[in-house]
């Protein structure tokens, strides 16, 4: 079956090349002929099948071939040529002429590897080409292996690379990562520098040699296995019997020592030991200690000795070692893959296999890859897939399966490559093998352990007590450490009394008691030195007992620790510190990675510690101040501290503080700025104080202004003093003299100076100066009221330094004051000669001035109204009404207007009107209440009569009227059907009059009950609807001219004085009719509205104009038409209705629009 | 019933108001006898057995509702319907609370006094 890409005519050598892509079809369409290869059909077998390779591949290739290295590549690669480049041109082109401007660097690899040389590989090599239309820097990474031909050598060069731009761009820089190298043997170095001047701690290996011949007398383990000897080999033996090889160096050092009892100490002593079965070079920081005898002579020599060879050969072997880490690393290469992201399929390169430790031709899956990652980090790589899937970017490093001890450490990098869905179709990357580059960091930090233990036992102090006459020998170091100089001879005794007393019973004790039972003697405690400061030693000894096994001597080193303890205590104080902060501190790394977060930033920003450690710090930062966190980061990075910066971030609701930032670079032991630290503090408060300041000033400094105040400040030390240009107008001063202190005092009236004097001595102790002063102005020689307010300002010891303060001219006040004592005054006067009560209150209410006629009419004193109040002379019975209206008036600022009984002296009492009138100010707020009260028991009296003669004399009345009207209607009834009209007329008139009359007399009645209380209603329940037809009905009799239209509502049951109800119906109809002259209707409405019903009468009247509207149901208030026609009735009608009404708890009310009529309604509860 | 047949009697201390009462109830056609005083009211009645009794409230010598409780305690007379009137505020309580069938206050119209006898008349026990 024929391909149908595949064209008929192309021969059997031509469809070799029938891969799909635009390369194969170049070719296929290409004229070789005219090329130097000539046409395809006489192209050697090797050539066409290393070319079917590239087109079929999809990693780049390329291949030079023959001698004139032609050009041929595949689709992969050509996206390297760029646009407007080389391509298509170079295909079937010479090497020479398709490359001119990189042919100088490949030519030789070309050479070397046609030559039969090896393949050839480079990593990230920056060879620029022409494409895109320019000179471009690109990087390769590439590797040249020869194709050998028919003859078996090498025709041809296949070229696989890859495109490394974007990675050295985007990933690192080549110079980057050198710099990272030496940093990080920088950091190697420097640690190691440390190192060298450090004697290496324990094993500390210890000797006693006796005698010229330095026989060994004891030694400790740690020395025999130094030596690398048994005990029984060379005790008893002379040093250089046993450890012959170190005679040369160390005999001279020994001999001095018991020569002259000066102890020798070195550091790094190179000798040749021949221990562990050879001669090895060891390295050892000793100290060689005289022995003296009772008699002073020096008996023998202590060997103090640590082995520090392993520190000094590591600091030796460092510049070897660094430079092959650098070639390890440079030389590392790079293993490629790419993975297929649709169809999880991956190529990848040899290299790719040996460093997942892969054979050549094994062909594993992607997953065989992955699981040759350790199980905790295929977790780290599915994450950074995750991630780079959205990023773009893939990197990671992880730890690979190996059968090596050491654990091997790759770093893949990649790139992902989308669709033109933005889908992400495939991943290109490389991975290496950074194993060394680990141990390197190991190394570094293991050194940095070593020099932590070396720090400890630097500079050893060595000691030998003899336990039975306490004699202690020591090394000067150990003066040193105890704060004496060299020429001091210590005791035992005198040592222990330098121990911290905590420490002697608890730490020393202790450790000689266990010393006891184990030989081994150890102890941290606190000395106090002579200078009374306190330092840590730490000793380390060993107990020697005799053949009873009773401890005789010991031996030991002592070391100053203090700077390690107190930075371990400053450790833990820095950690509680932090954590009790108020203000927030965090820690981050340089890329902004939050690595600690105490309460305080909880506090503040909301978020717990576990919710941000790890997180970037760019999660507070408002979006629109990005810009300065880099910044921040920038300065820091390069060393600097930034202090009170302030700023906004972000809390974890979203809101904004305000904070006052300070970050410091964090560094390393090594001064490496590894991070930083951002101390936060919330300044939310501290703003609103400050623009709360800015505001109090503002409005101070108005306040002087508005209240036309003078400022002054006068220094006490130097009598200066200063002052505001309003200061020198009040006392009207010239200012152009700039008055001084004493001139300023001379304008003060004379009478006031000593008082003034005494307030200023006052002020110095209290403080606060306040007074009034008068001063007499020198131009006009008035006297001028000043009121003077100041504070005292004083020294850290109590002295006054200053004092501040203002003057305001309170002339004016001072004269109302006095004009208002005066009246006053003359108020008394007037009030205490009237016989009436007069009083006044404050405006609480409180009475505060009654007028002689009080204290003469009840006899009382002033001392006992003070005490008992006024209310001791209102009766009984009228004092809660009494207290209830005076209160509703102070609180309503309304008139007060009250009829009560006050007990006379006499004990009688008698009625009073009080009225209470409040007294304002021209801003109409209440000052006072001035009160009096009028004896009005006369009048009181004569009303009462009079109610009760009106009582009377109604009945009285009502008697003759019924006769009256009787006899009326009788013949009112005789004649009905007589033609006598002037009659008949005469007797309706009459009949009509004596209803006025009664309606006259029955208000007259009413109204002496409402005054005097007795007016009863008497409930029952009833029909509105039916009352109000009745009295209609009623009307109608009387009233025949007029129309009476009654709307009825629903019908409702009320409950009620029916009769006083239907009075208030009679007066509204009544009214209606009376002041309607003009017209005969009258509308009558019920309605339910809410809670009430209502009945309304609707007349077209003269109607009430607005004014009126609010007096027509008061008392003796008549309406008065237009033509000042008065209309007849006492105008008590409306009075009684509305009381009528809220006695029923309704609410009678009226609208009404001159020359249109009035509406009359009164509104009665509903039974609930 | 013919007015004729209705026999009234009225008990008011006034010569005026009782006069008038006796010329209103004539004109109307009743039968009608007056009496001034309180005096041995009980034995009165019972001989006179009026159908209706009009009595003021305020009797000289006598309280009219006190009165007004004999007759109505009286069972010979008690039956006999009685409409009380007064000038008096709140009488009509009073006189309602003595026993009174109906209450009238001064002064009234005629024609409320007429229908409120006749009222009492027609609704008075029918006495077989």
């Amino acid at each position: 079956m024929l391909d149908p890409h595949t064209p008929p005519y192309l021969s059997k050598k031509r469809s070799l090349l029938s891969a799909r892509g635009e390369m194969s079809e170049l070719m296929a369409s290409k004229d070789w002929s005219k090329t130097l290869l000539g046409d395809i059909d006489l192209w050697p077998q090797s050539l066409l099948t290393a070319t079917s390779i590239i087109l079929n591949s999809k990693f780049p290739m390329f291949i030079f071939w023959g001698r004139e290295q032609i050009c041929l590549y595949n689709d992969a690669y050509r996206p390297s040529l760029g646009i407007n480049g080389k391509h298509p041109n170079i295909l079937g082109m010479p090497g020479e002429k398709a490359w001119p401007d990189i042919w100088h660097i490949i030519k030789p690899m070309l050479d070397g590897v046609m030559a039969g040389g090896e393949a050839t590989w480079n990593e990230d090599q920056l060879i620029p080409i022409y494409r895109n239309g320019e000179l471009e820097d690109v990087y390769w990474t590439f590797s040249y292996s020869p194709i050998n031909d028919e003859s078996g050598k090498p025709g041809g060069v296949f070229v696989t690379c890859m495109e490394t731009t974007e990675k050295v761009f985007m990933l690192h820089n080549k110079d980057e990562k050198e710099n990272e190298l030496n940093t990080l043997i920088r950091k190697l170095e420097k640690s190691e520098e440390k190192f060298r001047n450090t004697v290496k701690q324990a094993p500390t290996g210890i000797a006693f040699f006796r005698g010229k011949d330095f026989v060994l007398e004891m030694a400790n383990k740690n020395y025999l296995q130094l030596i690398d000897k048994e005990e029984s080999a060379v005790v008893g033996k002379p040093m250089f019997e046993f450890v012959p090889e170190v005679e040369e160096i160390v005999r001279p050092l020994i001999e001095n020592v018991l020569l002259t009892g000066i102890p020798y100490t070195d550091d790094e002593l190179k000798v040749v030991l021949n221990r562990y079965g050879k001669a090895e070079e060891a390295y050892f920081n000793l100290v060689y200690q005289p022995f003296f005898e009772a008699d002073g002579r020096v008996s023998g020599v202590m060997v103090v000795a640590n082995e520090v060879t392993a520190s000094v050969k590591s600091k030796l072997g460092l510049k070897v070692n660094e430079e092959k880490l650098r070639l390890a690393i440079e030389g590392t290469s790079l293993g490629t893959f790419e993975i297929d992201l649709l169809t999880n399929a991956i190529e990848y390169s040899d290299r790719y296999l040996e460093i997942y430790g892969f054979q050549p031709h094994e062909q594993p899956t992607r997953q065989e890859v992955i699981d040759r990652l350790y199980e905790e980090d295929k977790v780290i790589r599915l994450h950074s897939f995750e991630e780079a899937l959205v990023s773009g970017m893939l990197e990671y490093e992880a730890r690979v399966i190996s059968t090596d001890t050491i654990t091997k450490w790759i770093r893949v990098r990649g790139k992902i490559i989308y669709d033109n869905d933005n889908k992400p179709i495939k991943v290109l990357g490389t991975v290496i093998d950074i194993t060394k580059e680990k141990n390197t960091l190991r190394l570094i930090e293991e050194s940095e352990v070593r020099l932590r233990l070396a720090l400890e036992g630097t500079r050893l102090a060595t000691w030998d007590l003899d336990l039975q006459t306490r004699n202690i020998l020591y090394s000067p170091r150990l003066l040193e450490i105890f704060g004496h100089d060299k020429t001091k001879i210590l005791t035992h005794q005198e040592m222990r009394n330098q121990v911290h007393p905590d420490d002697i019973h608890a730490v020393v004790e202790k450790a000689f008691a266990e010393a006891e039972e184990t030989g081994m003697y150890y102890y941290e405690a606190r000395i106090i030195k002579p200078d009374k400061t306190i330092s840590w030693i730490k000793t380390h000894g060993n107990m020697i007992f005799d053949n009873n096994k009773v401890p005789v001597r010991m031996i030991g080193t002592l070391s100053d620790i203090t700077e390690s303890k107190t930075i371990e205590e400053s450790m833990a104080k820095m950690a509680a510190i932090v954590q009790s902060s108020g203000d927030a501190i965090i820690g981050k790394t340089t890329q902004g990675i939050i690595t600690s977060w105490n309460d305080a930033a909880e506090n503040i920003f909301g978020y717990a510690a576990e919710e941000m450690i790890g997180q970037s710090i760019y999660k507070l930062i408002p979006e629109d101040r990005v810009d300065e966190e880099l910044l921040i980061m920038g300065k820091i990075k390069s060393g600097e501290r930034l202090k009170h910066f302030e700023t906004k971030r972000l809390r974890k609701d979203k809101t904004l503080i305000d904070l006052s930032i300070t970050v410091s670079p964090i560094k390393d032991s090594n001064n490496n700025i590894i991070g930083a630290s951002k101390i936060a503090r919330d300044i939310t408060s501290q703003k609103k104080t400050e623009k709360l300041i800015t505001e109090n000033q503002y409005r101070l400094n108005t306040a002087i202004e508005a209240a036309e105040m003078g400022t002054w400040e006068l220094d006490m030390v130097t009598d200066e003093v200063q002052y505001s240009q309003r200061y020198l107008e009040i006392l009207e001063l010239d200012p152009s003299r700039h008055p001084t202190h004493d001139e300023i005092i001379t304008v003060i009236y004379p009478d006031d100076l000593p008082l003034r004097n005494k307030m200023i001595k006052e002020a110095m102790e209290k403080g606060t100066l306040e007074m009034e002063l008068r001063i007499i102005t020198m131009q006009t020689k008035s006297i001028k009221w000043v009121k003077s307010r100041a504070k005292v300002f004083y020294d850290t010891n109590g002295k006054p330094l200053k004092m501040m303060g203002i003057i305001l001219d309170i002339t004016a006040e001072k004269m109302k004051a006095e004009e208002l004592r005066t009246r006053e005054e003359k108020f008394r006067l007037l009030a205490n000669s009237m016989p009436q009560l007069v009083w006044t209150s404050d405006t609480e209410g409180n009475l505060n001035y009654f007028n002689q006629s009080v204290y003469s009419y009840s006899g009382i004193t002033k001392k006992q109204m003070e005490e008992k109040g006024w209310i001791q002379i209102v009766h009984p019975e009228d004092r809660d009404e009494n207290i209830k209206k005076w209160m509703q008036s102070v609180k309503t600022g309304k008139d007060f207007l009250f009829e009560h009984r006050f007990r006379k002296h006499n004990g009688e009492f008698r009625w009073q009107l009080s009225r209470a009138i409040p007294q304002k100010d021209p801003n109409g707020n209440i000052q006072m209440w001035v009160g009096t009260s009028t004896d009005i028991h006369e009048i009181k009296e004569s009303e009462q009569q009079k109610d009760l003669f009106i009582s009377m004399a109604s009945h009285e009345l009502k008697t003759p009227i019924t006769s009256i009207k009787g006899y009326v209607q009788i013949l009112l009834s005789m004649h009905n059907d007589s033609n006598d009209t002037f009659l008949k007329n005469s007797l309706f008139t009459v009949n009509k009059q004596i209803g006025v009359l009664t309606n006259l007399i029955g208000d007259l009645l009413d109204m002496s009950k409402i005054k005097s209380g007795s007016l009863q209603l008497n409930r029952e329940a009833f029909n509105l609807n039916s009352m109000v037809k009745e009295i209609i009905t009623d009307m109608e009799h009387t009233e025949p001219k007029h129309d009476f239209i009654f709307n009825a509502g629903k019908d409702v049951e009320l409950s009620g004085d029916k009769e006083r109800i239907g009075q208030v119906l009679i007066n509204f109809l009544t009214n209606a009719i009376k002041y309607s002259p003009n017209s005969n209707i009258i509308n009558i409405n019920s309605t339910i509205e809410d809670d009430y019903a209502i009945v309304s009468v609707a007349d077209k009247g003269i109607g009430i104009n607005k004014a009126d509207q609010q007096k027509i149901f008061d008392r003796f208030y008549r309406v008065e038409g237009k033509d000042e026609k008065t209309f007849p009735g006492f105008g008590i009608g409306l009075f009684i209705a509305s009381e009528i009404i809220q006695r029923h708890k309704g609410k009678i009310k009226v609208e009404s629009e001159p020359g249109k009529g009035s509406i009359f309604s009164f509104l009665l509860p509903l039974e609930k | 019933m013919n007015n004729q047949n209705v026999h009234v009697l009225i008990i008011d201390d006034n010569e005026d108001i009782l006069f008038m009462l006796r010329s209103m109830f004539q004109f109307k056609g009743y039968q009608v006898t007056v009496k001034e005083n309180a005096d041995d009211i009980e034995n009165f009645i019972m001989g006179l057995s009026p159908d209706i009794i009009l009595m003021d409230m305020l009797l000289s010598g006598a309280n009219g509702s006190e009165l007004c409780k004999q007759i109505k305690s009286n069972m010979d007379i008690a039956s006999i319907p009685v409409v009380m009137i007064s000038a008096m505020p709140h009488a009509d309580k009073i006189c309602l609370e003595a026993g009174a069938d109906y209450f009238v206050s001064k002064p009234f119209e005629m024609d409320k006094m007429i229908s409120t006898v006749a009222g009492a008349v027609e609704n008075r026990n029918p006495v077989i």
